[in-house]
């Protein structure tokens, strides 16, 4: 079978290079790139650069391409509202596609009840509004976050991210009233069962924050940056019913897990959980710019009319792209083939463990999948070292990947997923290379 | 003339000098007998080929004065220099500092008997002892690049007994005879054959040749009494080599007993962002020759300087080799002046940041018309330019010329030019260079339909 990498150059090309000397030119050095190929175009699961090499793209714009690059139907819709209007803004001259993907999310999403959604531009704005929004809807101010979590860049959110190096170093001082649980990071034995579990809650109650104090837990079941760390069912039943028990709202943060990638529409699926609050991005609008938050219509209602909203929040042309790229995932399955990407990737990933003593952990859930690099097997002291270098070496063979976890020793594989199996395939043999060279 | 008209003809060129405002007719003459004087007494073929001439027929652009990093024409024109001599002006025109330091010396004594020691060629040698890498120590002062060159090739002889040496492809390391003969381009070269034997050229970046060239010599009889590289070629064009060239030949050199030398004429005293340019690199070599911007942009002021180790074989005769004007009070004067403002105003680290804007604005412009650019390479504001032919390159210098940027570029050597601004150069007229070269590059690229990159690599 013809591969689908072609390399014309040593990656980065001298293209890229000239590019790479632009970008130090113009713009800061705080932003970092895993793989500094410039891109040209992408199609599908593939990227070509500006130098014309064409590499498997793992990554997926950070989990955002589960439609694939440049979807047809999501370009066709898109371009099709820009030649209607560029912009009106949805708070001054309101437009259907907002009212319809909002209509769209609140069914698509878990829960039987009456349900409202709101639009925004990133991630992070999501993740901000889901706090204002439960902060209003309890009258309380507390908000519980997760050790290893990501929840954006933006002062709230950051004060919500765990990781301290890169993202938080410096930019303090953060956000007051948040507190932070463990998550229950079970290669890392952060884990104590239902029992200890229940234990813990009670002692952070005690010792951290009045359960009446909170308005709100925010999860990643399946934690993104923090290196795909699956959270276990019955820590989640537990988490759910201590919130409903003390009248806590649970915000779902779906930003990376939405939209199939963990074989599923949403993560919460796996867990029959249905969420008061839910933060979707990335893969929600095929590549362009738009999140949303969808929660029960009590709580979505709270707020006084004005205090939510944005400039630019549902822009009409993301809107479009969202209803084709929504429409695309589920007619084409794609939550299905997630799954089954997912079963490809762990068999590999289970190889993978057993030939290289230095992967100590293969895990995931569905297409999102990683392996944790360390050092050595029993102390599983982690190696963000060899995890760089497997990084660059698949990156100079043609496969793009991005590593994620506090320690920087996770590599995690964001495909889009309609990649092809030849093409999984063959970005599994470059991976295996670079686990063997690296 | 006779002597009354020699003496009348020299005093009315006198009191122009000493002028402070010439009336339009005086101009008017000044600028004919200028055009005359190349003509019939310097070299006409300046005329033919100079676009300060070709382009303004009726009217040649005649330097005349300036300041930082702009000049004045003698009919007022105001031009940027991105040219400065080929990286005399790295301090600017006229720094304040270096002309006090020249003009207070200037009224005290101005050269020197060569007998009695004198403090200002001790001062100028114990700061460059101290701001130059490593155990470079002691250094001699001549008047020019190429006598550097000439000086460093000497000291390697006397110090290693060997004869040879190694150079660069398209090197460029002066025009006097020993010098030329480490000078890797045929024009210049193939007039005055036979030149020093035993130089071995190797492509530029190509550690494998030196090494070759190294064990073949050594193999074969005295071995190699230097090798000798820009850290970034100059005139080749600002060519940038791989970043492991410089570690490996100078482990090379130490390995067969051979003499680095750098000649750091034109990247020296901050040009390419760092102090020297063998510094990207951590390296330190045998023997660096300086010139060019060490005069601080008044004076003719180049050196050589090595270790002590190697310096030992000059000390027995000091007069084994020597120069008459060299190190002279005024250029000495200027060279500490120029140290003190290089490291007073970081011309260094200003060279590094504007260079790299430049250079990314630059590539930015590459990419947009690449049928007229070839290649922009360089480090800090040494920075080069490759055009498809020399008749693109000369329409692009001469339309930089008509919007009043100076670069390089003749009639017959516009493929490659460089840019070399004065290294504090106000952020505000790199933009001004930058949106001429946008609006010649867009004029040039309207205007020539057919361009045909030459077949000549």
């Amino acid at each position: 079978m013809a591969k689908s990498i072609r390399l014309k150059t040593a990656v980065p090309g001298p293209r890229s290079r000239e590019l790479a000397v632009r970008r130090d030119s113009a713009v800061p050095k705080g932003i970092g790139h895993s793989t500094p190929v410039y891109a040209e175009s992408a199609r599908g699961a593939l990227l070509t650069d500006v130098d014309g090499n064409v590499l498997i793209d793992f990554a997926g714009g950070i989990g955002t391409m589960n439609a694939g690059h440049a979807n047809p139907e999501v370009v066709r819709a898109a371009s099709a509202a820009l030649e209607k209007m560029t912009h009106t803004c949805f708070s001054v001259a309101p437009y259907e596609a907002y009212v319809a993907l909002a209509e769209k999310l609140n069914a698509l999403t878990p829960g039987a009840f009456p349900k409202k959604t709101m639009l925004t531009n990133s991630g992070a704005e999501a993740l901000e509004n889901a706090v204002k929004i439960a902060r209003h809807a309890t009258g309380r101010e507390a908000v519980v976050v997760f050790e290893h979590a990501f929840h954006g860049r933006t002062l709230m959110t950051l004060s919500m991210t765990s990781k301290v190096r890169p993202y938080k170093f410096g930019f303090g001082p953060f956000a007051p009233e948040v507190y932070r649980l463990p998550f229950p990071y079970e290669y890392r034995d952060h884990y104590a069962g239902p029992e200890g579990t229940e234990a813990a809650f009670d002692e952070f109650f005690r010792t951290q924050v009045a359960p009446e104090k909170v308005a709100c837990v925010v999860i990643e079941l399946v934690l993104g940056e923090g290196g795909f760390i699956v959270a276990p069912r019955p820590y989640v039943d537990i988490l759910a019913r201590r919130c409903r028990e003390n009248g806590i709202l649970l915000v779902v943060d779906e930003v990376q897990t939405g939209f199939g990638r963990t074989g599923r529409m949403f993560a919460c699926e796996h867990y029959g959980l249905e969420p008061d609050l839910m933060a979707m991005a990335k893969s929600l609008a095929g590549g362009l710019p738009l999140s949303a938050i969808t929660g029960r219509a009590d709580v979505m209602d709270s707020s006084q009319v004005g205090g939510l909203g944005g400039t630019y929040a549902g822009n009409p042309v993301s809107c479009a792209a969202a209803l084709a790229a929504v429409a695309f995932i589920e007619n084409n399955r794609l939550p299905q083939r997630a799954a089954a990407i997912g079963r490809i990737v762990e068999e590999r990933f289970r190889c993978f463990a057993e030939r290289f003593p230095f992967v100590g952990d293969a895990r995931g859930l569905g297409a999102m999948r990683a392996l944790e690099i360390v050092k050595d097997r029993a102390t599983k002291a982690p190696d963000k070292e060899r995890t760089d270098r497997v990084i660059q070496k698949a990156y100079e063979a043609g496969l793009i990947l991005v590593g994620a976890g506090t320690y920087g020793n996770v590599i995690r594989t964001l495909m889009p997923l309609v990649i092809s199996d030849a093409e999984l395939s063959e970005g599994l043999d470059v991976l295996e290379h670079a686990l063997a060279t690296a | 003339m006779n002597t009354q008209e020699l003496i009348q003809e020299s005093q009315r060129w006198l009191d122009i000098i000493s002028a402070r405002e010439l009336s339009p007719e005086q101009l008017e003459k000044i600028s004919k007998d200028t055009v005359d004087n190349f003509q019939f007494y310097y070299n006409r073929g300046y005329l033919e080929y100079r676009k300060s001439v070709v382009e303004m027929r009726e009217d040649p652009a005649l330097e005349w004065s300036g300041e930082g990093s702009t000049f004045q024409d003698l009919s007022g024109r105001t031009y940027i220099d991105c040219l400065g001599g080929y990286g005399i002006y790295s301090a600017g025109i006229r720094h304040p500092k270096v002309v006090k330091a020249v003009a207070d010396q200037l009224c005290r004594m101005p050269l020197s008997s060569q007998e009695l020691l004198d403090p200002l060629r001790g001062a100028l040698a114990e700061l460059l002892g101290e701001i130059t890498p490593g155990d470079l120590q002691y250094s001699f002062f001549i008047n020019n690049g190429t006598d550097a060159v000439e000086g460093a090739i000497k000291l390697a002889r006397l110090f290693t007994g060997k004869t040879n040496f190694i150079s660069s492809l398209r090197g460029f390391h002066g025009k006097s005879c020993g010098s030329l003969s480490l000078l890797g381009k045929w024009e210049y070269r193939e007039p005055f054959l036979p030149l020093l034997p035993g130089i071995h050229f190797v492509e530029f970046g190509d550690a494998d040749a030196v090494e070759d060239e190294l064990y073949k010599a050594d193999q074969t009889g005295k071995g190699i009494a230097a090798v000798i590289m820009e850290p970034i070629q100059g005139e080749a064009g600002a060519v940038v080599p791989p970043d492991d060239f410089w570690p490996r030949i100078r482990k090379a050199c130490d390995e067969y007993g051979s003499l680095l030398i750098a000649d750091e004429v034109q990247t020296g005293l901050g040009r390419t962002g760092k102090l020297f340019g063998v510094d990207h690199w951590g390296v330190v070599p045998d023997i660096m020759c300086l010139g060019k911007a060490i005069g601080g942009g008044v004076m003719p002021l180049s050196a050589f300087i090595s270790t002590p180790k190697i310096w030992g074989v000059l000390e027995t005769n000091p007069f084994i080799h020597s120069s008459t004007f060299g190190g002279n009070p005024l250029a000495c004067a200027a060279g500490i002046a120029a140290i003190n403002v290089t490291l007073e105003e970081d011309l260094a680290g200003q060279a590094a940041r504007k260079g790299a804007h430049l250079l990314a604005r630059l590539i930015g412009l590459r990419m947009r018309f690449d049928r007229i650019i070839r290649r922009v390479g360089g480090r800090g504001l040494l920075l080069g330019l490759e055009f498809a032919n020399t008749e693109v390159g000369y329409k692009i210098v001469s339309g930089l010329f008509r919007r009043g940027v100076l670069v390089a570029g003749t009639l017959t050597n516009s493929k490659t030019v460089r840019i070399e601004p004065a290294l504090n150069i106000p952020d505000k007229l790199i933009e001004q260079v930058l949106d001429a070269f946008e609006d010649t590059l867009r004029e040039v690229d309207a205007s020539t339909p057919d361009i045909k990159a030459d077949e000549d690599e």
